[in-house]
């Protein structure tokens, strides 16, 4: 049965994946929000500093908040502004376009499209998450004219010994006017005759549908389950899942942390640290809870060193030694609680922070950061780190039973091999 | 010679790196082994003689396949049960067998 699975998994899904994986403006987009990856963490670190959790010292940090809010508002406050050009960069890059113009041109194009404020400044809500869902349709769009253009020749060229700076900044020049035309001419079009912007519709069609989807409990569960059978059949779960998910994710976490600077309470659970560090503490899977029971509990010589080999790597959250090296992949006994785990744990915390027993998520950590500092540093909270533990320990009781029964017929195979005395063990 | 190693981020697979290197060590064959992201695959292309892919981006196999034929480097995925139990040896020998 698992095999015929396995076939048909390699065979029809594995494709599907790929495509999906690579499909051009997906992973254009998965890239450009990865570029901007180091200014959320170094903006997390001011963040805490600024908005601490605790309060005797919030309060002390009181009249220097603004102040310190710099750094934040220049780094997360800035998503969608800096995803527009890194997003349109990595898609012009991908269709061996000139990547800087496209970049340059698509900033040009964000801001076109943005509405000022009344006293005419550049709204800061807007360059942020706020800003990502538009971000990434003006980016693609910018990309596809310019691209359009270029295809059918309609472009300034240059005469040969022309330096390329030159003739460069001559080829965007046409396309470039054309599509700030038209973002101009949609957006005045729908604030003057519909009363509305190209940031409103946006956010109306794609941002909120889009969001609400992320953030719920529902759609949680189904990415935790998605990323995880992934993984059962070797497959890099997370990859897959996130080059749809992650701007989504991202979004929800920056609205938390405006929330935070404001001092408000924090809209949203699922988001970023939720999906990388909540449910895959140890790796995917809540791995180090199996690695733990592997070192303390196996009894067959190929776990107990398999965990004693992978202990240091599943403390900061790599889990490929064990779900190659276990193996996970394709084996039942081990990919049932693998799925099951994280899927408890991402419960159990759901709950206690709807609860209000545990501070909710604001914080982007690098995801290779150990528990139980990851679940502090992520809430700003201590408690995030007893509830992590826990969620270890619930981990290791739902894996236990399952890994029993694995260590036993591996610790017979082990003996069986020992008494024919034939068999080289690795 | 280059033998370079890629998974989703370059992360997971550079402890095989490290075993692979002491296999070569081990044997007196001078290698240099590097685990690289997936997504540096043009710039590896260039300066690598052997590409292996982590069994997990496998699914990536059609597009990275085809960038690889066209820069005529052998590329190929390493096998999941040596990936499991990171040996060296077996997967220097599959890359070295790749070069021939």
């Amino acid at each position: 049965m698992v095999n015929r699975f396995n076939v048909f998994m390699e065979r029809y899904f594995m494709p599907v994946a790929g495509k999906m994986a690579e499909q051009r403006h997906l992973k254009a987009v998965r890239d450009g929000i990865i570029a901007t990856m180091p200014l959320l963490i170094i903006g997390s670190i001011f963040l805490i500093i600024s908005s601490p959790p605790v309060e005797s010292w919030a309060e002390f940090m009181k009249p220097y908040t603004a102040t310190w809010s710099i750094p934040v508002n220049a780094t997360f406050g800035l998503l969608g502004l800096v995803a527009v050009f890194s997003i349109a960069y990595s898609l012009a890059k991908s269709y061996g376009m000139d990547e800087l113009s496209a970049g340059v041109l698509s900033v040009a194009t964000f801001f076109v499209a943005t509405p000022l404020t009344e006293d005419g400044n550049i709204p800061l809500n807007l360059m942020g998450s706020e800003g990502l869902f538009i971000a990434i349709v003006l980016a693609i769009f910018t990309v596809e004219v310019f691209r359009f253009f270029e295809n059918r020749n309609l472009i300034i060229r240059m005469p040969e010994g022309v330096p390329p700076s030159v003739w460069r900044a001559f080829t965007a020049l046409i396309p470039g006017a054309v599509i700030i035309f038209i973002v101009w001419g949609v957006d005045l079009l729908l604030r003057n005759a519909f009363d509305l912007s190209l940031h409103g519709v946006v956010a109306a069609i794609l941002r909120q549908p889009l969001e609400a989807m992320g953030a719920s409990l529902w759609g949680a569960i189904i990415a935790i389950i998605l990323i995880h059978l992934l993984w059962s059949f070797g497959i890099h779960g997370i990859s897959v899942v996130a080059s749809v998910m992650a701007p989504i994710w991202y979004s929800l976490t920056e609205q938390n942390v405006a929330a935070q600077q404001a001092g408000e309470k924090l809209p949203y659970i699922i988001g970023q640290p939720f999906m990388a560090i909540w449910v895959t503490v140890g790796g995917s899977g809540m791995a180090l809870a199996l690695t733990i029971l592997f070192v303390w509990r196996a009894r067959s010589r190929h776990l107990k060193g398999l965990g004693r080999g992978s202990i240091w790597a599943s403390f900061f959250n790599i889990s490929e030694p064990i779900v190659f090296g276990a193996p996970i992949v394709m084996n039942p006994l081990l990919f049932i609680p693998f799925i099951l785990a994280p899927l408890a744990v991402g419960l159990i915390t759901y709950f206690s922070m709807s609860l209000g027993l545990v501070g909710k998520p604001y914080v982007i950590v690098p995801w290779t950061t150990p528990p139980p500092f990851s679940g502090i540093l992520t809430t700003g909270d201590w408690r995030g780190g007893v509830l992590m533990t826990i969620n270890i320990i619930v981990a290791m009781f739902i894996y236990y039973p399952f890994f029993r029964l694995y260590d036993k017929k591996l610790l017979e195979e082990e003996q069986a091999n020992e008494s024919v005395a034939a068999t080289k063990e690795d | 010679m280059k033998i370079t190693l890629l998974c989703a981020l370059g992360m997971s697979t550079s402890l095989l790196v490290e075993r692979m290197k002491k296999a070569a060590d081990r044997r007196g064959i001078d290698v240099k082994i590097e685990a690289h992201s997936a997504d540096d695959i043009d710039k590896q292309l260039k300066s690598s003689d052997v590409i292996l892919l982590g069994p997990q981006i496998r699914y990536k196999k059609q597009e990275l396949f085809k960038k690889a034929a066209e820069e005529k480097v052998p590329i190929a995925i390493i096998d999941m049960r040596a990936y499991g139990s990171t040996d060296g040896e077996e997967v220097l020998e599959q890359a070295l067998h790749l070069k021939k």
